[in-house]
């Protein structure tokens, strides 16, 4: 039998990946192996190679083969969900210091594991779930595979995990996280957190650490940008790169403008690589020191690239500086109002409520 | 745990995987020419023991079957017979062709058959204990079979002369080209196949054969493609003959070669109308996870033009190290 176990890369997928294994081998005598890589062709060619009787995959980014695969077969499957903040804070306190990189790439996992609930054959496992009563966690996971297990077992197979050093929960939060990142973070993956355990999802930040300016994309962002600093066709500011799930948007993006950009005109658009340029919005900087520009836009199931949002300026050479502070993006059946006081434009790069916003 | 069993899928096959089943404890048949095929087998794990059943395993199945040293059964038969069941079982001819002939490539690959213990369905005069025990002492089984012995079919080993005889004449030239090389195969010699225009489709109209005239007329296109059967592996020379008629002369054409990626191609630029011969080396190796596939395609739309596929042939090429 071949096994698949899903989740973001961390501890606690780790851990469940590990309790899977465990309970394979107690389920036949012969030897069961483990492997962590994610086609469906290697699955197969690994368990014949091996010679083993069962093989359980862990997985870190399944392909749309293996997930057709599992819809089709409705093939019992672990999906490992944790908080994934808790994730990046277990990245950090590992000693790895690029959170903005660690931050993009688990929130690119979190769409797909968000649709791996609604599969048929899944088993979700949460941390909490775990860390409330693991022996029935185990026994839980033992039943959806088919294995009869008697919670003695269980509590042995746990001791055995905790023997190797695995962890299913470190106990790290985002407090652990730098402050200067955790707004990043939190904007980023706490719809996410939610969403895992049953909530609808909300509203999803992305601040300006995810972005990068056209002029010096080493780096983000921080402040003012002045509207000649173009690159690669007027455009001053790109990213995150960022998937979203299936479904229509609104991505409202909050900018600032110096009194010199009065009367310029910047332009606002979408993109996924799928799809094309999927909204477009264009904005006249008139009276204010501020705008929220928004985007509409629609994501089709299987056309979920990461997305780029682009600020771009109408003509070369124009006056003015311009402040990016973030862009919110809401589930489009969401409402939600956009007002901003703000007196100094570079006050944008301050800005921290989704609900604040220039008004026009 | 896996068990395979390769080879031509007549009576004997099945004779052969209902027993192996038999002597299994908890087993269940999986049927797979490719590593994804057996993935989506094994997913749902509804038995403790699987065989899977290949007539033509994909280049990265074989590779990794020969790589692990598992023990398998080849399942060697007359090809006419097989292609007599299958097409008693439903299946077309042309459909039964491609089954047989990749067939016929799996079970003359020396590899495949030094590493295998072959079965042969003439073998008439081996019991089927006997065979049981052949297969019982191989593949490592458990020494005392469950239940009763499988019976062997009476098509096992059968004549299939009547089968051959209601064939007509092109039916049975399209047979003997596609197989007959690997009935005769002398090692001294290289392999020579024969492809007829009737195992390809054409694009415009799919489920009708190219053996007619194609009106090129309309937007660059594929024109035909076929026959997708699998190739043993080796190098091969390929001649396929066109027959151009009218405007298709002022067209450039596209041949393409494929195994699940592209092994060859090359650009056809006639010169004049009528028979054309076009030929193009190309290798079959592990990379090869798909049946061969040939391809014509139009470059540039045409107004008018007709072409035909009259044969394609491939010779194994020897090549002098």
């Amino acid at each position: 039998m071949i096994c698949f176990s899903l989740g973001i890369p961390g501890k606690f997928s780790t851990w469940c990946a590990r309790l899977l294994f465990q309970v394979m081998e107690r389920s036949a005598p012969t030897v069961t192996s483990m492997v962590t890589t994610g086609a469906v062709d290697t699955a197969a060619l690994m368990l014949i190679r091996s010679n083993v009787s069962h093989l359980v995959m862990s997985v870190d980014e399944p392909d749309a083969e293996l997930l057709a695969l599992l819809i089709e077969t409705g093939a019992p499957f672990l999906l490992a969900l944790d908080d994934p903040r808790t994730v990046i804070a277990d990245y950090w306190t590992q000693g790895h210091t690029n959170v903005t990189s660690a931050t993009r790439c688990t929130a690119n996992l979190c769409p797909m594991l968000l649709n791996c609930r609604l599969l048929p054959g899944v088993l979700v496992l949460t941390a909490q779930e775990v860390l409330a009563n693991s022996t029935d966690a185990v026994l839980k996971l033992a039943r959806h595979f088919g294995v009869a297990l008697s919670p003695e077992e269980a509590g042995a197979i746990l001791s055995l995990l905790d023997r190797e050093g695995h962890v299913a929960h470190s106990g790290n939060g985002i407090d652990t996280i730098p402050t200067v990142a955790r707004r990043m973070v939190e904007g980023a993956l706490a719809s996410y957190a939610a969403a895992f355990t049953g909530a609808v999802l909300g509203e999803i930040m992305w601040t300006r650490e995810l972005f990068a300016a056209a002029n010096d994309p080493s780096g983000y962002p921080q402040g003012p940008i002045g509207l000649r600093d173009t690159h690669n066709g007027r455009c001053l500011i790109y990213g995150p790169y960022i998937r979203l799930p299936a479904g229509t948007w609104i991505a409202r993006v909050f900018i600032g403008f110096s009194s010199e950009a009065i009367g310029q005109t910047i332009y606002l658009d979408a993109y996924c690589k799928s799809s094309g340029q999927l909204a477009l919005s264009k904005l006249n900087l008139a009276r204010g020191d501020g705008l929220v520009g928004e985007l509409h836009f629609s994501l089709s199931e299987g056309k979920t690239d990461p997305i780029e949002i682009r600020i771009m300026v109408s003509r070369d050479s124009a006056p003015g500086q311009l402040t990016f502070s973030h862009a919110v993006l809401h589930p489009s059946i969401l409402g939600s109002a956009n007002k901003w006081q703000g007196d100094e434009f570079p006050a944008v790069l301050n800005s921290r409520s989704s609900s604040s916003g220039a008004t026009r | 745990m896996l068990y395979f069993v390769i080879g031509l899928p007549g009576a004997f096959m099945r004779w052969c995987e209902n027993t192996v089943v038999r002597l299994l404890p908890d087993a269940k048949i999986l049927r797979a020419n490719n590593p994804a095929d057996v993935t989506r087998g094994l997913v749902c794990g509804d038995a403790t023991n699987t065989v899977v059943v290949t007539v033509h395993p994909s280049g990265r199945l074989r590779a990794a079957l020969l790589e692990s040293g598992h023990p398998f059964i080849v399942i060697s038969d007359d090809p006419r017979r097989v292609l007599a069941d299958i097409t008693a079982r439903g299946k077309c001819l042309i459909d039964a062709i491609r089954i047989v002939a990749s067939g016929c490539a799996t079970v003359s690959d020396s590899k495949i058959v030094s590493n295998g213990l072959v079965l042969s369905a003439d073998a008439v005069d081996i019991d089927v204990a006997h065979l049981e025990a052949m297969i019982v002492r191989h593949l490592q089984l458990p020494s005392k079979p469950i239940g009763m012995i499988v019976p062997r079919e009476a098509t096992i080993a059968s004549d299939f002369s009547h089968w051959w005889e209601e064939l007509d004449v092109g039916e049975r030239a399209l047979v003997g080209d596609a197989i007959g090389g690997y009935m005769v195969r002398d090692p001294q010699h290289p392999l020579r196949l024969v492809w007829r225009s009737a195992l390809f489709d054409v694009e415009d109209a799919p489920g009708s054969s190219a053996d007619r005239l194609i009106d090129i007329t309309g937007r660059a296109r594929r024109l035909f493609s076929g026959p997708r059967i699998v190739l043993p592996q080796a190098s091969w020379r390929l001649t396929l003959e066109l027959n151009l008629i009218g405007a298709s002369v002022e067209h450039t054409f596209l041949l393409e070669i494929s195994a699940g990626h592209l092994l060859a191609s090359r650009s056809i630029k006639p010169e004049r109308e009528g028979a054309m011969a076009i030929t193009l080396d190309f290798q079959v190796d592990d990379t090869a996870d798909h049946p061969v596939d040939i391809a014509i395609s139009l470059q540039k739309a045409a107004f008018d033009g007709l072409v035909a596929l009259k044969t394609v042939t491939l010779v194994e090429r020897r090549i002098e190290s």
